[in-house]
């Protein structure tokens, strides 16, 4: 080991000899001294001998090293404009990639945390016989699915179902909260999942029907430093429950997050009734996930499905071969960027958000890199004269390559630090602009501490490399005279590449003004509902719904006493997310088999508050007293997929067994967000049960209806916390991923203008100082200042108009995949363009003609005065 | 003008009296006996390299033995110009030498 070591450190032509001289000694030593102390003897030696080897060979590179440092760093404070453009261009350029990527990095961690995460899978269905949007996939499952599944797969080890309660009212003692985050899972999940408990059995902690396990943060909401176990939590006001239970938070990394968590056994108290938990329809949502043996494997599951179907699912009800379900595994690793089914369990990602980011930081690193290269190279070439000295004084190619690549890895370093602090200022700013809690650990993190390092590393090589090999490239005979610089291929080269990042901050100035537009375009477009001046209450959960129901009438009548109230209407879901899911309904013989319509219901004065049109028939009313046994309001839609030739007065059944009667057709509005088209809806007449209260209401005075509102409420239940939204707030809340898009980009792309401006503007420096002297020449000959600015504001510009033409094209291809997304989308324009176009000539314009002017200006004596 | 150190005109010394057997090893044992003190290898291999270098001593490779693993000796022997320095520097020695009273005048 020893000797091997030495090998290599020792110079080549004596190895043999001196180690059989160590060898010789080493033995001498053994025979006097013993083993030990010879072999530390022996090592002794390695050590001694290791930095003197090392140094003898590095120390004539440091010795030249010191040098190059030495001018690099006076090159530094000798140009400080320069150096500030370069660095601070390639410093923000990295900052946005850094923080870009530990978004993506964390986008991308979703749900890895867990131990058996890819053995996870979550099962959804393709449901059929929608007619007008034809297949759609759908997250939730038929609740008896995950029992039935672990009873008849061998491959499956483990399955469980978990059914959200969302806003259910807590208490502990007078201490109240409304749970948005409340599940009714099996004891299963804490053995598929990796959520570690803290206090209690994670295996014996929901055998009780009546226990509660909370997560770290919820107990802390509870019962501050107190000691949760054995405590009892009342759920609505009704039932009690016992803390068994206390887990860890789970990471913001997981598709979705439990904060309390109940039984699955019990979730028939809050919803349906018992016999959900064995149903093999689709009511209610429930989401099932499984945990597959080591060797399993999910294609072969998948296949045995459709026949385990069969026998199950279908069994029970009997259906058409073309218009069975298909399931489907799908990879608890890509659910939160992948998945894109309906009632999703949590707020997911969309992978093309993703891409689209990681595409725009790479753009944006490439902008600043260009630059960097475009400044360096021109920087460089005033340096001719060093780099011919150094060449007649015997430095090799080689060496200056060295030398200039070094002095570039220097700058890259210099704004890496930069950037580092920019990153460590703009991370809260940052994460509340995408919503997400990231910090900034890269030694805890040492995968992406490799990747930004290296990434960066990348960056000053590459952008060294250009400009060093054209430097060292040059004749010394000509580079002493200074004549390098009319090389016409360089400058085309530079052209070129100022082009480029330019064509680059086109495109995204392109595609921010075509997400802000759509943007509002889904804003101001019309809905079909009015949205403004509405109050909603969500009552899903006021006190126990028994006793409040009965007053709604009560309610309503007290709440339109006050003259600034116009209206109050009850609701199961708000106009803008009414995807209860899909209810099927019988329409009778004319079309084959069921179509799946998208259900509600509502009071008889919901349509009227949000003004959505009725085309025929009539609204729900209490003048009609058959109303009550089951009415329904069907959407224009659904008349047209039914096709009846009157709707109207048609008997529908929907849930098994309950009927009612078409009374009239709505006006189609979009009860989807705008990225689906509208399909078929209706709404059931309901005057008793319902989670949200709608209060339309005038516009003055809106602070003294809501204490109104707010005074009424609490008559009703003390207990519960009074919130309220406005609805017009609620649907842009829809939007937030657009609208998160759409600032998202504007912040790139004037990142991006900056970057390519800071190269435009360096640039300009460049090239005007290479042509004091003709300016001068030209002055003297009789040009006015607006002709030497006209000559060469004009260069500028026809290399803008060159980029503006690379970038229309792709701009409109990768902009229009986008809008793809969306149902209902805006055109890209030529607005688009020209304005593109107007912007990044004026940019340009700008930041080239201070340069120009201040040359154009200058006395000719100055400029064309020798020495 | 020849010039060596008094580290190199032993070692020179060393070698011509070892013959065959002038190898690192030996060498330094060689001198550590007569000075009565061990010498580092260290102060005997760099001024080996050097003389080598300059032209001093020469060196070839002897055969393996087995105390050494095997491994072969590099075995030095003076060159003329070492043996013209050694017998210029004894002239001028021995002259300072004859001519020495020591501390007792």
């Amino acid at each position: 080991m020893a000797r091997n070591f030495l090998y290599r450190i020792l110079p080549f032509a004596e190895r043999e000899a001196l180690i059989g001289d160590f060898d010789e000694l080493f033995l001498e030593m053994f025979k006097k001294y013993g083993y030990l102390p010879a072999l530390l003897w022996y090592w002794g030696q390695v050590l001694i001998l290791l930095p003197r080897s090392s140094l003898d060979s590095i120390q004539w590179r440091f010795i030249m090293l010191k040098n190059y440092l030495k001018i690099a760093l006076r090159n530094i404070k000798r140009h400080k404009g320069y150096s500030f453009i370069n660095i601070a261009g390639l410093a923000v350029g990295m900052a946005v990639f850094i923080l870009i990527a530990l978004y993506v990095y964390h986008e991308t961690s979703f749900d890895i945390y867990h131990e058996h995460a890819d053995r996870i899978y979550r099962i959804i269905q393709q449901r059929k016989g929608n007619m007008i949007s034809g297949e759609s996939t759908y997250a939730t499952t038929p609740p008896a699915l995950a029992p039935a599944l672990m009873n008849e797969f061998p491959e499956v080890l483990l399955a469980t179902r978990i059914g959200p309660l969302s806003k259910i009212l807590v208490n502990y003692g007078e201490r109240g909260f409304v749970e948005d985050k409340i599940y009714c899972v099996e004891p299963e999940t804490f053995r598929i999942f990796t959520i570690p408990f803290v206090k209690g059995d994670s295996q014996t902690a929901l055998h009780d029907p009546f226990s509660i396990v909370l997560s770290e943060r919820a107990a802390k909401k509870y019962f501050g430093n107190d000691n949760p176990i054995g405590r009892i939590l009342t759920l609505r006001e009704k039932t009690d429950f016992k803390v068994t239970g206390v887990f860890r938070n789970m990471p913001d990394n997981s598709h979705f997050i439990m904060d309390v968590v109940i039984p699955f056994r019990t979730y028939f108290l809050f919803k349906f009734g018992l016999a959900v938990i064995t149903e093999w329809s689709n009511y209610g949502s429930f989401y099932a996930y499984c945990l597959l043996q080591e060797v399993a494997d999910p294609i072969q599951v998948e296949q045995k499905l459709p026949d385990f179907l069969n026998r199950t699912k279908y069994q029970v009800y009997p259906t058409d071969e073309h218009l069975k379900d298909s399931y489907s595994l799908q990879p608890l690793t890509s659910i939160h960027l992948h998945s894109d089914a309906q009632i999703e369990i949590g707020v997911n990602n969309n992978i093309r958000h993703i891409r689209l980011f990681s595409f725009s930081a790479l753009l944006i690193l490439i902008i600043a890199c260009i630059n960097y290269m475009n400044l360096a190279a021109a920087r460089y070439a005033q340096r001719s004269k060093e780099v011919g000295i150094r060449k007649v004084a015997g430095a090799s190619r080689g060496q200056l390559v060295r030398q200039f690549i070094g002095e570039s890895v220097l700058t890259t370093q210099l704004s890496l630090t930069v950037s580092l602090l920019i990153v460590l200022l703009a991370l809260p700013t940052f994460n509340t602009f995408i919503g997400r809690q990231l910090s900034f650990n890269l030694l805890g993190n040492l995968e992406l501490l490799f990747v930004i390092i290296s990434v960066i590393l990348c960056v000053g090589l590459l952008s060294g490399v250009y400009p060093s090999l054209f430097i060292s490239s040059l004749k010394p005979v000509t580079s002493i005279k200074g004549r390098a610089l009319k090389s016409t291929k360089n400058a085309f080269l530079r052209n070129v590449l100022v082009t480029a990042q330019f064509a680059i901050t086109i495109f995204l100035i392109i595609g921010t003004l075509v997400v802000k537009n759509q943007i509002l375009y889904i804003l101001n477009k019309d809905m079909g509902y009015a949205k403004d001046q509405i109050v909603v209450l969500h009552t899903g959960d006021i006190g126990t719904r028994d006793n409040f129901h009965n007053k709604l009438e009560t309610i309503k009548s007290e709440l339109t006493q006050n003259p600034n109230i116009i209206s109050v209407a009850g609701s199961k879901r708000l106009p803008n997310h009414m995807t209860l899911g899909a209810v099927d309904i019988l329409p009778g013989r004319e079309t084959a088999g069921n179509i799946p319509v998208y259900a509600m219901w509502g009071d008889d004065d919901f349509i009227n508050l949000y003004g959505i049109g009725i085309t025929a028939g009539r609204n729900f009313s209490k003048e009609y007293p058959a109303d009550r046994e089951g009415a329904i309001l069907i959407n224009e839609t659904a008349a047209k997929a039914c096709r009846w030739e009157d709707p109207i007065g048609k008997t529908l059944t929907y849930w098994g067994n309950r009927t009612g009667v078409i009374v009239g057709i709505m006006k189609d509005f979009h009860f989807h967000p705008i990225h689906r088209p509208i399909e078929p809806f209706c709404i059931y007449y309901e005057p008793l049960y319902f989670d949200y209260l709608s209060i339309k209401i005038h516009g003055s005075d809106i602070s003294n209806t809501i204490a109104y509102i707010e005074r009424i409420m609490n008559n009703f239940s003390p207990n519960h916390p009074f919130e309220y939204q406005f609805f017009d707030e609620i649907f842009e809340r829809t939007y937030q991923t657009e609208q998160k898009t759409g600032k998202q980009f504007s912040v790139i792309t004037i990142l991006s203008i900056l970057i390519a401006c800071m190269g435009l503007f360096g640039l300009a420096l460049f090239t005007t100082q290479q042509r004091t002297k003709e300016i001068g020449i030209r002055k003297v000959m009789g040009a006015s200042v607006k002709h030497i600015m006209f000559l060469f504001t004009k260069e500028f510009l026809k290399w803008i108009l060159v980029a503006n033409l690379v970038a229309w094209p792709v701009a409109y291809l990768v902009m229009n995949r986008w809008l793809q997304n969306f149902a209902f989308r805006i055109h890209i324009g030529w607005f688009h363009f020209l304005a593109t176009g107007g912007i990044s000539f004026a940019i340009a314009l700008i930041t080239v003609s201070y340069q120009i002017l201040k040359t154009a200006t200058a006395s000719p004596v100055d400029s064309l005065r020798y020495e | 003008m020849d010039t060596i150190g008094r580290r190199e005109e032993q070692i020179l010394l060393a070698i011509s009296f070892l013959g065959n057997e002038a190898y690192l090893v030996s060498v330094r044992k060689y001198l550590s006996e007569i000075q009565g003190r061990p010498i580092s290898i260290g102060a005997v291999h760099v001024p080996l390299r050097r003389l080598e270098r300059e032209g001093y001593i020469r060196s070839h490779l002897g055969n393996p033995t087995p105390a050494r693993g095997g491994r072969r000796k590099k075995i030095y022997s003076l060159t003329d110009r070492a043996i013209r320095v050694l017998e210029e520097n004894k002239r001028v020695y021995d002259i300072l030498w004859s001519s020495y009273v020591g501390l007792k005048s």
